[in-house]
């Protein structure tokens, strides 16, 4: 299985999306609470209230959403999330383990020794990470299509690599995302396989068409 | 060989039941898309991994190979995760998974104890013995300020007629205060021990000075009496989480037989729970500060209870959980 890590500066973006978040919160309560204060009591007890939300959010908002849904909402903005280094969902202690030892990868101030312990680690992992046993990934995004509108079927030469019949047929696949302008650069690259004089999108199409179902279908037989 | 889109065709029911599982098990608990068979899951997912390494292999698109690895490591994801339940959970460790894990660590915890009550114990004696030693100590700005606070005179140790008003707003500082101080006992052992050695040391400086300056000016009913109920959960539990940054700090000076990284995630994992229920302890410490210790009642009676708690935990983190060898 293939996972591709994330680096500081997406983290670090993701990590600002929570930090608003996170003010934005406080200050939505800081208002609710002004709202029922009036007595010297209700004014202490709104200010404990707000000291209990302040401690949450500073120890357990990253925590709790990590390892409720494997991402903050920061993070999932960016298409990231964590797992445990053998890719599986991170648990509990995984969570809270990379989560409090924040405070020390936050040392002397925003996260420097986070920052210099992810440069010198070749999967990016801070203090929290390696001592939780956790990565920070980018999620795998939706699938494409891996069809494409083309019925004729053309064999390609025989000295096609095989890499580049895998590079015919995924150039026939993503078309479908392309505009025919950027069809024609793309195909282009490709030119030196081709022919002068023929249409390289449509010979290039008509190539795939055939390495996905041979000649014709009936002919697609175990060999 | 089977080219690509004989090759799709042919599993395209297995990807299509995998994906309809997927979805279900992804959905919300009580949605009504969660099917109620999905026993051939791990099955398919075996045979997945196989057809993705086939298409890998043989040089199908990439757009194919993409999606099974998709299917891959969702499946993955719902076949590792961690099922139980929360409430069992927790009673397992307040039951003794806790006290448990505390035990396992007696040696850690003598020394972040007695990085902290020796350190108390002689910076209050010299406290007592020489205003001196507790300016050295503490500053002479904090000592007056102690003074004050706990001056006999005063009647309470809160503002005057205040008592009751402010009792949830230091419940909410001394939660954010001490159970942060807590986090970041345990936290800071990564640093090779030294954040971890360096609150306890500080921590001991300050308290034993206080203590045995106010002991010897003869403030003992004020002091004493407020922080006899509270100090047992609140100190216990600070050198708990001492001794869980200690294991962190251990596993990098002295791994054994295996390498520093390793030696840390485990001591890390084991270090969760002990760190947990030192934060839950502080938690219950805050609680008792808050609403019992600022009552205005004879010394004997805060004395004994302050006393008594100090019983119980000792009791509970010496024998709870004994005797039972299932893991939770």
């Amino acid at each position: 299985m293939q996972i591709a890590v994330a680096g500081p500066v997406i983290r670090g973006m993701a990590w600002l999306v929570d930090v608003i978040i996170r003010s934005i919160i406080l200050i939505a309560l800081l208002i609710a609470l002004s709202s029922i204060m009036g007595s010297r009591q209700s004014d202490y007890s709104a200010m404990g209230f707000f000291l209990i939300a302040q401690f949450l959010l500073s120890w357990f908002y990253t925590t709790l959403f990590e390892a409720m849904t494997g991402s903050t909402p920061g993070k999932k903005l960016y298409g990231l999330w964590v797992v445990h280094d053998n890719a599986t969902p991170i648990t509990w202690s995984g969570a809270l383990i990379r989560n409090f030892l924040r405070v020390v990868d936050n040392l002397p101030f925003i996260y420097m020794v986070g920052l210099i312990t992810m440069l010198m680690d070749n999967r990016f992992r801070r203090l929290g990470d390696l001592a939780g046993g956790t990565l920070v990934v980018y999620r795998d995004r939706t699938t494409d299509s891996t069809s494409f509108a083309h019925n004729e079927g053309l064999p390609p030469p025989e000295w096609l690599s095989r890499d580049e019949r895998q590079a015919v047929v995924d150039f026939a696949e993503r078309s479908e995302q392309l505009s025919p302008e950027r069809q024609q650069e793309l195909a282009g690259v490709l030119s030196h396989l081709l022919d002068d004089d023929t249409d390289a999108v449509h010979t290039l199409k008509s190539w795939a068409h055939w390495i996905l179902r041979g000649q014709t279908d009936a002919q697609s037989t175990r060999v | 060989m089977l080219n690509q889109r004989g090759f799709e065709q042919q599993y395209e029911k297995d990807w299509a039941r995998i994906e309809a599982t997927l979805d279900s098990l992804e959905s919300w608990r009580f949605s009504k898309k969660r099917v109620a068979d999905n026993s051939d899951l791990p099955t398919l997912y075996a045979a997945l991994c196989q057809q993705h390494a086939l298409a890998q292999s043989r040089g199908y698109s990439h757009a194919l190979t993409k999606r099974l690895h998709e299917l891959i490591t969702r499946a993955h994801h719902q076949l590792y995760q961690n099922r139980g339940h929360l409430l069992y959970r927790i009673i397992q460790f307040l039951g003794g998974g806790f006290a448990r894990a505390v035990r396992e660590q007696w040696k850690l915890l003598a020394i972040s104890s007695a990085l902290f009550f020796v350190t108390a114990f002689i910076c209050g004696g010299f406290a007592a013995y020489s205003v001196d030693f507790a300016d050295l100590f503490m500053g002479s700005k904090n000592r007056f300020a102690l003074e004050t606070m706990y001056d006999p005179a005063r009647g309470s140790i809160r503002e005057e007629g205040m008592e009751d008003d402010t009792n949830f707003y230091m419940f909410g500082f001394y939660i954010m205060n001490n159970i942060s101080i807590d986090f970041r006992t345990f936290a800071s052992g990564i640093l090779f021990c030294v954040g971890t050695v360096f609150v306890l040391v500080f921590n001991g400086i300050q308290i034993g000075a206080a203590a045995g300056h106010l002991s010897a000016i003869g403030y003992n009913e004020t002091f004493w009496g407020f922080v006899s109920g509270h100090s047992a959960p609140e100190l216990i539990a600070l050198c708990i989480s001492g001794a869980a940054g200690l294991m962190l700090g251990m596993a990098l000076i002295k791994p054994g037989r295996q390498t520093r990284r390793l030696a840390l995630v485990r001591a890390a994992k084991k270090a969760v729970p002990i760190i947990v229920g030192a934060g839950l302890m502080t938690l219950l410490a805050a609680f008792i500060e808050a609403y019992w210790s600022s009552k205005e009642l004879d010394l004997s009676i805060k004395i004994s209870v302050g006393v008594l708690i100090w019983i119980l935990h000792i009791l509970y983190l010496c024998l709870a959980g004994r005797g039972r060898h299932h893991h939770g």
